[in-house]
């Protein structure tokens, strides 16, 4: 049985279509981190789950159970604003109690459950804090625990960690995980930041135009993007236009290059995706496959890696080296970088 | 420090307006007050307190602010609820007939309602005619304290509105979808959400339709005259009539300044409390 699944479901406002005929399945248990820029529609697919919002087609199920007749008190859902939400004049303790005092469970259990979920977020000494007292990240802790205390069916978060800083954020993004994995709770994540979604999900489903446009594990989605779309927005990538010739030869700018699976792909113009990290650099005397040689145009640092931007004949392309391979590299100075036929993918030009 | 002092330079202007046309003028009546029979005495406030006509104008203000502030609130928060949630063009056009009232004089109010509500007015006619009302005894009301308050309501409606359409803009909504979430019910939220999160703007606007109930008086001027024994009409009554009494109408003014104060007061109280 699945956790939650969406069958055909489509949400038009006005003349503005959000989401169209989307089909997704998220397992039991499972981790979908719904991944695309702003205005894709992830979260107008979150809040249809959730019952904010009503699908103008299409069927929504959680457990197995289709949910469109229920309000959204009836779903039993779970929900993480980015806002945190939280009802500012209550305590911490308040906060996390009110879905099970507004079931009326008796207050001995109240106090019980709410003290066990204050301790899963670390929040054991805040019970008693007024929420503006908290910083940023304590108050989506709360939010959090406030969420799961009602055992909810699905768990859905709305970029969640958007309004914190980087630091929290990191750390947070771990909780998360290590709090959903415990609890085995099917949870939606919708971000639109791809590091996030790579790092914390079981699996990611990119979003455009209210469609899915892929879904698959981290790695599967990070290292086999299924379109152009999807390899530009998950990570950073190069993209160069090759023609493949009959048999499987790709050429760029006249340069041969060998690429794993070209020879079964119809001839005609293609893109190759490289990310950075798969160009490594190689000695001048080497004699690698798909070996690209230009000069530094310049370079950024960013702490483990340095990217650099390499002029290849007229043609711009990144390579990102790591900090321990080569030392300070000068805009001006020549480098030689291969990939393998393996690390390339080639992705039809429309 | 030296940049700091031109700061308050700027600050003169204001300083000099405020201190010419309110402090100074407040301080005249303040004192002038205190000012009986030749001297110094607190006497015209025990009159204030004491003399049933002045008693009973700051009993039936204070019953016309309450009422106004009440009701007000209550009409004008679900009638802003629907100009906040209505559509692009519709709630600009909405926001500017809402604030149409406010630009009107007191007296041409005062008018409207009696061409509306008055002995021979337009609505009385038909209420006779279909139902047989009797026009004497329904336009009785609209003279006394109690028509006030429906004068009143028809340029206090739109200020409670105003204030309330800022409030719900500025709601955050997540935190209803949040208790909505959670299997809370109507009412649950409305009381543990919506209310704490209005709750400041609401009575801050109901804290203004006191004050300007209090102080109103166009209206009330043209709709009875001086029939109705409230504290403007009164004050009016003392520095027109026959005896002119201006040290008392000083006195009854320093009490409805000091009555309206004490309420803002009371509501910025309460509310930075909240904020802490």
């Amino acid at each position: 049985m699945s956790g939650v699944e969406l069958r055909n479901v489509t949400k038009a406002f006005g003349k503005a279509v959000a989401v169209r005929n989307l089909d997704l399945t998220v397992g039991k248990g499972e981790f979908l981190a719904l991944l695309g820029p702003s205005g894709c529609g992830k979260t107008t697919t979150l809040r249809m789950i959730a019952g904010f919002t009503r699908p103008d087609s299409g069927e929504i199920l959680i457990d197995g159970q289709p949910v469109s007749s229920l309000s959204v008190r009836e779903r039993r859902v779970g929900i993480v604003f980015q806002s945190y939400a939280l009802f500012p004049n209550m305590t911490a303790f308040e906060n996390i109690a009110f879905g099970l005092r507004v079931r009326k469970l008796p207050e001995e259990e109240v106090r019980s459950r709410v003290f066990r979920l204050l301790e899963m977020v670390g929040l054991e000494d805040k019970a008693n804090a007024n929420c503006r007292q908290l910083s940023g990240g304590q108050q989506q802790r709360v939010a959090l625990a406030r969420a799961l205390a009602i055992e909810p069916r699905v768990l859905l978060l709305d970029e969640p960690l958007s309004a914190l800083d980087a630091k929290v954020r990191n750390s947070l993004r771990f909780e998360i995980k290590k709090i959903q994995r415990e609890s085995g709770i099917t949870t939606i994540y919708v971000t639109h930041d791809q590091e996030e979604a790579l790092s914390i999900s079981d699996r990611v489903a990119v979003m455009r135009s209210g469609q899915i446009e892929q879904a698959g594990t981290p790695w599967e989605v990070y290292a086999n993007p299924s379109s152009l779309f999807v390899a530009d927005f998950v990570g950073v990538s190069n993209f160069l236009d090759v023609e493949v010739k009959a048999g499987g030869t790709v050429f760029w700018n006249d340069r041969p290059l060998e690429v794993e699976g070209a020879g079964s792909l119809a001839p005609g113009p293609w893109r190759l995706v490289i990310r950075p990290e798969r160009l490594l650099p190689v000695p001048k005397d080497a004699q690698e496959k798909n070996i690209l040689e230009g000069t530094v145009a310049g370079r950024v640092f960013l702490g483990p890696i340095q990217r650099v931007a390499l002029d290849v004949g007229k043609e711009r392309i990144l390579v990102d080296l790591l900090n321990t391979e080569k030392g300070h590299l000068s805009p001006g100075e020549p480098l030689r970088v291969s990939f393998s036929p393996g690390d390339g993918r080639l992705i039809r030009r429309s | 420090m030296e940049r700091r002092g031109w700061k308050f330079l700027l600050l003169l202007p204001l300083a000099a307006v405020l201190g010419v046309f309110l402090v100074l003028p407040l301080l005249f009546v303040l004192f002038d007050s205190f000012w009986a029979a030749g001297r110094l005495s607190a006497a015209n406030y025990l009159l204030v307190f004491r003399k049933g006509l002045y008693s009973e104008a700051l009993r039936t203000s204070l019953a016309l602010s309450v009422s106004t502030a009440f009701i007000g609130a209550a009409l004008g928060l679900p009638l802003s609820y629907l100009v906040h949630r209505s559509r692009a063009p519709w709630r600009d056009l909405l926001l500017a007939i809402t604030a149409v009232p406010l630009t009107f004089s007191g007296l041409v109010i005062g008018f409207a309602f009696i061409v509306l509500l008055g002995t021979s007015g337009f609505i009385t006619m038909l209420l006779e005619r279909f139902f047989g009302i009797n026009p004497l005894e329904f336009s009785a009301f609209l003279f006394t304290w109690k028509g006030l308050v429906v004068a009143y309501l028809y340029f206090l409606i739109p200020r409670m509105i105003l204030t309330m359409v800022a409030a719900w803009s500025n709601a955050d909504w997540s935190q209803v979808e949040a208790a909505m979430s959670l299997g809370a019910s109507f009412p649950t939220i409305l009381v543990k959400v919506l209310f704490p999160m209005l709750g400041p703007s609401l009575l801050a606007g109901s804290s203004l339709l006191f004050a300007v109930s209090m102080g109103a008086f166009g209206t009330a001027f043209a709709l009875t005259g001086t029939a109705v024994k409230i504290l403007p009409l009164v004050i009016y009554n003392q520095i027109s009539d026959v005896t002119v009494e201006v040290s008392r109408a000083n006195a009854l003014a320093i009490v409805l300044t000091v009555v309206t104060t004490l309420v803002i007061v009371l509501y910025e109280r309460s509310f930075a409390r909240k904020q802490a």
